[in-house]
């Protein structure tokens, strides 16, 4: 006689589902390896913020702490600090003491930079995406600190499962409040008006007086009234239907090239890069990322000895 | 050993109920309330959100002028910042104070042009807000017109390129 679960145990294993520790590792290998290369290609950007007047420090966030800006040899040092941190995150080394103190490093150099009065919403999932990888278990494969263990990979488990599916519902919640605050901002409106026309040509064109990149794509559509509308309603749907990706892997995988799409257009028409999803990595914690990674480790693995 | 301790917490099923729900109600916290407030790395993510119902655009901008008139838009870089909405609101802050801290972004713009032999033929910074229709511009241009004139043009200060 098979007994049928109770809702506890169907309620359990929807928030703890059980996944390979492959899979939240890779998480950590792929965010962690974006933040490195990100960080030490951004260091100068994310250290010129010294060189602002004191005047422009408007600190947000964690920063709120301060009452003035830091002098300039400590925001480099911090900035140095997080590109260190964050190669020791993606070689998993003493992860029980590195990944919270990159999480901590990386959350201070982004929100200091993001306190001189421009925030940078591109920074913001990658971020939350580690502080849930730096109270997880991150590290118990694929890394320096499970080779200096040793013993069997660990089997899949719901440990490995639920950091996932917090990392999964922070992008999904991001993309919902951006629509939240669409509709908050105009109602739908945004969809039937020209307000998305309005908005690219009135950021393509302040880019120009401001000496920055304009996308021509975006300015040569403003001549096409026709193409904004159905562009909004469909920009609005996919952020108010990304938490869709929950309920599956193929309803996941159709989200996530949706709005991978949707920031290819907004990187066309208004020249705006967002790296995190453009590269894939707000999306990953709903698919298998661990099969990009699986054929390194296996040729690691051999060419180590076959441990 | 990091393994015992840290898994264990993990494998708690009240640790992960908690960070699940904890975690939803703090980032969907900023939308939550009566008057969202954005931050970081909590935010309510108003990218693009603004309702633009006129194609108006008001922008805070440093010109370099040449000796012949021609003008040229001032990088980000000049201003103090790689990025340019940073360092739109180093522009915008000193337009609102105007007067002497205006002057003194100017200048420092001239100072950093010089040192680094940017804007080679400007003879004369200007820090303006300047307003246009950028439906109307982009229109005009696409159809090989010229710019529309600004709607208007506020000057905040105004100094030599040169040292």
């Amino acid at each position: 006689m098979s007994a049928t679960p109770s809702f506890g145990a169907r309620l359990d294993a929807v928030l703890r589902p059980v996944a390979p520790a492959e899979r939240l590792a890779a998480m950590r290998i792929l965010v962690g390896l974006f933040g490195a290369i990100y960080l030490t290609a951004r260091a100068p950007s994310l250290a010129s913020v010294a060189r602002l007047p004191a005047s422009s420090f408007v600190p947000i966030g964690v920063v709120k702490v301060l009452d003035a800006p830091l002098p300039s040899g400590v925001v480099w040092a911090l900035a140095i600090a997080a590109v260190l941190l964050a190669w020791a995150f993606v070689a998993g080394v003493a992860y029980r003491f590195v990944a919270p103190a990159f999480a901590l490093a990386l959350l201070w150099v982004t929100t200091y930079r993001s306190s001189f009065g421009m925030i940078f919403h591109t920074e913001n999932l990658w971020v939350l995406h580690v502080i849930v990888l730096a109270i997880a278990p991150a590290a118990d494969v694929w890394s320096v600190d499970a080779r200096r263990r040793g013993g069997a990979a660990p089997s899949p488990a719901s440990r490995y499962g639920w950091p996932l599916l917090a990392m999964g519902l922070v992008t999904a919640l991001a993309y919902v409040l951006a629509g939240v605050a669409k509709l908050r901002s105009a109602g739908l409106e945004w969809v039937t008006s020209d307000a998305l026309r309005n908005y690219v040509a009135y950021d393509n064109l302040r880019k120009i007086l401001l000496g920055d990149t304009h996308a021509p794509l975006g300015g040569a559509l403003v001549r096409h009234p026709e193409v904004f509308k159905p562009l909004a309603a469909m920009s609005l749907a996919l952020e108010l239907l990304a938490p869709l990706a929950l309920l599956g892997r193929r309803p996941a995988r159709l989200v996530a090239l949706g709005l991978w799409g949707f920031h290819v257009g907004v990187l066309a028409t208004m020249a705006i890069f967002f790296p995190y999803p453009l590269f894939g990595l707000a999306f990953a914690p709903w698919l298998s990322p661990e099969r990009l990674l699986q054929p390194l480790a296996t040729r690691w693995s051999r060419a180590r000895g076959g441990d | 050993m990091y393994a015992a301790r840290a898994l264990g917490l993990a494998d708690r099923p009240w640790f992960a109920y908690a960070t699940l729900l904890g975690g939803t109600l703090v980032v969907a916290s900023p939308a939550l309330s009566s008057t969202p407030k954005d931050s970081f790395p909590l935010s309510t993510y108003p990218m693009f959100s603004s309702g633009r119902k006129d194609p108006t655009v008001t922008v805070d901008h440093a010109v370099a002028i040449a000796e012949n008139g021609e003008e040229e838009a001032v990088p980000p870089r000049l201003v103090g910042s790689d990025e340019v909405l940073q360092a739109r609101a180093t522009i915008s802050r000193a337009a609102k104070r105007g007067g002497a801290e205006a002057t003194a972004l100017c200048e420092a713009i001239a100072e950093r042009a010089r040192a680094r032999g940017a804007l080679p033929d400007a003879v004369t910074l200007e820090l303006r807000t300047t307003r246009l229709d950028a439906v109307a511009w982009f229109t005009a241009v696409g159809n090989g017109e010229p710019p529309p004139a600004p709607l208007s043009v506020k000057r905040h200060a105004r100094c030599r390129a040169k040292g």
